[in-house]
């Protein structure tokens, strides 16, 4: 090699980057030509020289400030998302969520029904003694036809199948 | 998923701490993302500072790259060192923030201002006399700057990377996208350049 290819070798070399066989090369050229030795310190002096450069420091403050631009960057999706899957499939808390579940479903249940005894109730209350007359009196009815139109007592648990009252 | 990858003994990247400390936030431990954070922020200030020449931009665009990273917690996976990684985010942002806003390189004669105030360039005939060592390492200091602005941008990015992160070749080649031999004639020219530029300097202060 001549000392036009050293000289372009010679960053790498200095770096360390250089093959075994390019590395022994370079060394040999250096250690016999006092130009290319010359080039050597020039490349290590202006490297070294790039120390130089001040470093900045960084405004005081910068994670609290990046936290805050998390925030106010982030989305209600996001926010949304990240709560479901940290809170939802967190494993600790699928016996909880289960039992939650269960809860709702049989609280729905029962609610259900106790409102539907409560407008039973009401209604009852709501009837007429005239009407209630009427109703006891079922088993004289002689028109069926007349009972069935009587739109209240679709509504009475009392007679659940009109069909029965024709036998 | 993480248990997965820690299992995975083939990739190579798993004996990097930071690509742990990643996937420990990406299983939702938040604090493993902030010591990242804080590890890299000032080396990112610094080299984003270096190459876009701008403190505010510098700032913004360091936090810009730590919202990637964040975003990025879900999907992440290890495929190449963490600090390469950041540094590859960095250099894209930085890339696409000097393309915006074209910041003007400085000329060598220029004036500059510095948190003193303003001085005046002397790199055309840097060994004339100056009582003043103080004055004069900040000329030099103000050299070496224009030296390394006056390079084309992917030279200077790969001396930015070697000289002041310490990156290897392999790294270099990683976050430029381009190959270590690319790299190995970047850094061969660059240095050249530099050598030329600020060998008038050489024994001046030292």
């Amino acid at each position: 090699m001549d000392c036009q290819e050293i000289k372009k070798l010679i960053p790498a070399y200095l770096d360390k980057e250089l093959g075994p066989q390019e590395s022994q090369q370079v060394r040999e050229h250096l250690s016999g030509c006092p130009g290319c030795q010359k080039e050597r310190e020039a490349f290590e002096e202006s490297w070294a020289m790039l120390g130089e450069l001040d470093e900045v420091c960084p405004e005081p403050g910068f994670v609290g400030r990046f936290w805050t631009r998390l925030a106010l960057e982030r989305s209600w999706q996001e926010r949304v998302s990240e709560a479901v899957k940290n809170g939802l499939f967190n494993k600790r808390l699928v016996p909880a969520l289960a039992m939650a579940c269960i809860v709702v479903i049989v609280g729905s249940f029962t609610l259900n029904n106790y409102l539907r005894i409560q407008n039973t109730n009401q209604m009852l209350a709501s009837l007429s003694q005239e009407d209630l007359a009427m109703v006891e009196n079922i088993e004289l009815a002689e028109n069926l036809e007349f009972i069935e139109e009587m739109g209240f007592l679709e509504d009475l648990d009392i007679i659940e199948n009109l069909d029965v009252l024709e036998t | 998923m993480f248990f997965f990858t820690l299992q995975d003994k083939s990739n190579p990247y798993l004996s990097d701490s930071d690509v742990r400390l990643m996937l420990e936030f990406q299983e939702g431990n938040k604090a493993s993302f902030e010591t990242l954070m804080r590890k890299y922020f000032p080396r990112l200030v610094n080299f984003i500072y270096r190459y876009v020449n701008s403190r505010e931009a510098a700032e913004d665009l360091t936090q810009e790259v730590f919202l990637r990273v964040y975003k990025s917690g879900s999907s992440y996976k290890p495929q190449s060192k963490f600090q390469t990684w950041v540094f590859t985010i960095a250099r894209n942002l930085s890339l696409n923030e000097l393309r915006r806003n074209k910041y003007k390189t400085v000329s060598l004669d220029a004036t500059f201002s510095s948190d003193d105030g303003e001085l005046k360039r002397q790199v055309e005939d840097p060994n004339s006399a100056s009582p003043d060592d103080e004055v004069l390492l900040r000329e030099k200091a103000a050299a070496v700057k224009a030296a390394i602005d006056d390079l084309p941008e992917n030279q200077r990015v790969a001396v930015l990377l070697r000289r002041y992160e310490q990156f290897s070749y392999e790294e270099i080649a990683r976050t430029m996208n381009v190959s270590s031999k690319a790299v190995k004639s970047l850094l061969s020219r660059a240095r050249e350049s530099l050598k030329n530029k600020l060998s008038g300097w050489f024994k001046v202060v030292s």
